[in-house]
């Protein structure tokens, strides 16, 4: 190698080390990562994506208890204060619009509440229970018990018709002062719920069909 | 005389003692009722006004743990905190729901002294976050710039010593004279 080279091959190895020593000032600059986003999820009585009925039997009766397991996950990149609003269909109202972020119109029957943090994952028990209904072919369920809170509702199951527990996620704006369902990415909305469809019926119609 | 003058001011003013207390009697007889009806329902009402103010500074209070976030100060205690606050107003609005108010009250109160409390702490957390920034950023930037300088400085003498080097090493080979016999 002549002198020349030797001064190309120092030449680089300054301009390397000089990158090294100013790369903790422009990681400070960089910018975020990918998409940010919020997760719900709900799972089954043991905490898993299963076993969402008592005996796996999406039949149920008046006082009995279901188990189940919401889970929230935040990847929005700063702590959030959220609301999973609970509420219960039956066939003539309508879901939540994914594409629109419109909320479904019906009654909230409960509300969990919670501050997480970025990258934070919380599982929040669900017991719930049908505390009242009206029998006949038609059950209008009047009465749900929630985590030991009773709650008012009018749902009306039966000639095919089933009911679902709707899981809305809403997150508080700052700009607004007051929850929205979903969050906002650039100029567009994103919104998460869940549902789970199950009958509400009575013992002597399960004796009859079993 | 005199004493049965003294005597007849004293009855007079035995009657007048009389008559007060017995107007007073009345009066909470007859009112008392409405007193207690009007105290009941604002202590209720008193309840559920505490509760959105609860709430409100339940808000306030996690408005200023984001910012505190926002400037790098680490807001896990403060946020475990406030989810103690948002159980304290659940329990407060079932209980004032059911009208269990004793019990309302006790939650509101909690909500709201936990929410300030956190408040005061994250603008606190805030302010020292900012200061711990500024301070950090210019360190870094100031390293930074004297590790650039010393790089190029020793380059620059390395370069200097490694030509003088490599030059006297180059002068000092001996030219090979090849004697040409043809």
């Amino acid at each position: 190698m002549n002198l020349d080279d030797w001064n190309l091959v120092f030449v680089s190895a300054c301009l390397v080390v000089v990158l090294v020593v100013c790369a903790p000032v422009a990681l400070a600059y960089l910018p975020r990562r990918g998409e940010p986003f919020m997760a719900l999820a709900l799972l089954g009585e043991e905490g898993m994506a299963e076993k969402y009925y008592p005996d796996d039997d999406p039949n149920i009766e008046v006082g009995e208890r279901v188990d189940w397991t919401v889970y929230l996950y935040n990847h929005l990149g700063e702590t959030r204060l959220v609301a999973v609003r609970v509420k219960l269909l039956d066939s003539t109202v309508s879901a939540p619009n994914s594409t629109s972020s419109t909320p479904s119109p019906a009654p909230v029957v409960y509300e969990i509440r919670r501050i997480l943090l970025d990258n934070e994952t919380w599982l929040h028990p669900f017991s719930w229970s049908i505390v009242d209904a009206d029998g006949g072919d038609f059950r209008i369920v009047n009465m749900l018990s929630v985590n030991g809170y009773d709650s008012e509702v009018h749902a009306v199951s039966g000639d095919g018709d089933s009911l679902r527990m709707v899981f809305e996620l809403w997150v508080y704006d700052e700009g607004l002062g007051e929850f929205r369902f979903g969050w906002g990415f650039g100029d567009e909305l994103r919104c998460a719920w869940n549902q789970i469809w199950f009958n509400a019926t009575s013992v002597q119609s399960r004796a009859s069909t079993g | 005389m005199i004493s049965k003058w003294l005597k007849g001011i004293k009855s007079s003013l035995l009657k007048d003692r009389v008559l007060v207390v017995s107007s007073f009697f009345v009066f909470f007889v007859f009112f008392m009722p409405v007193c207690a009806f009007c105290l009941g329902e604002s202590g209720v009402d008193g309840v559920g006004s505490a509760l959105e103010s609860a709430e409100e500074a339940y808000f306030s209070a996690y408005l200023s743990v984001l910012e505190a976030e926002r400037v790098g100060g680490d807001v896990s205690g403060l946020v475990a905190r406030l989810n103690f606050v948002s159980r304290f107003l659940e329990n407060g609005c079932r209980a004032y729901e059911s009208g269990v108010v004793d019990v309302a009250v006790f939650s509101v109160g909690k909500a709201l002294e936990v929410s300030d409390a956190v408040e005061r702490d994250a603008v606190r957390l805030r302010d020292a976050a900012e200061l711990r920034g500024e301070v950090l950023l210019r360190n870094r930037l100031v390293l930074s710039l004297l590790l650039v300088m010393v790089t190029v400085l020793l380059g620059f003498l390395g370069w200097f010593l490694f030509k003088r080097y490599y030059v006297r090493r180059l002068m000092g080979f001996r030219p090979e004279v090849i004697v040409d016999e043809s």
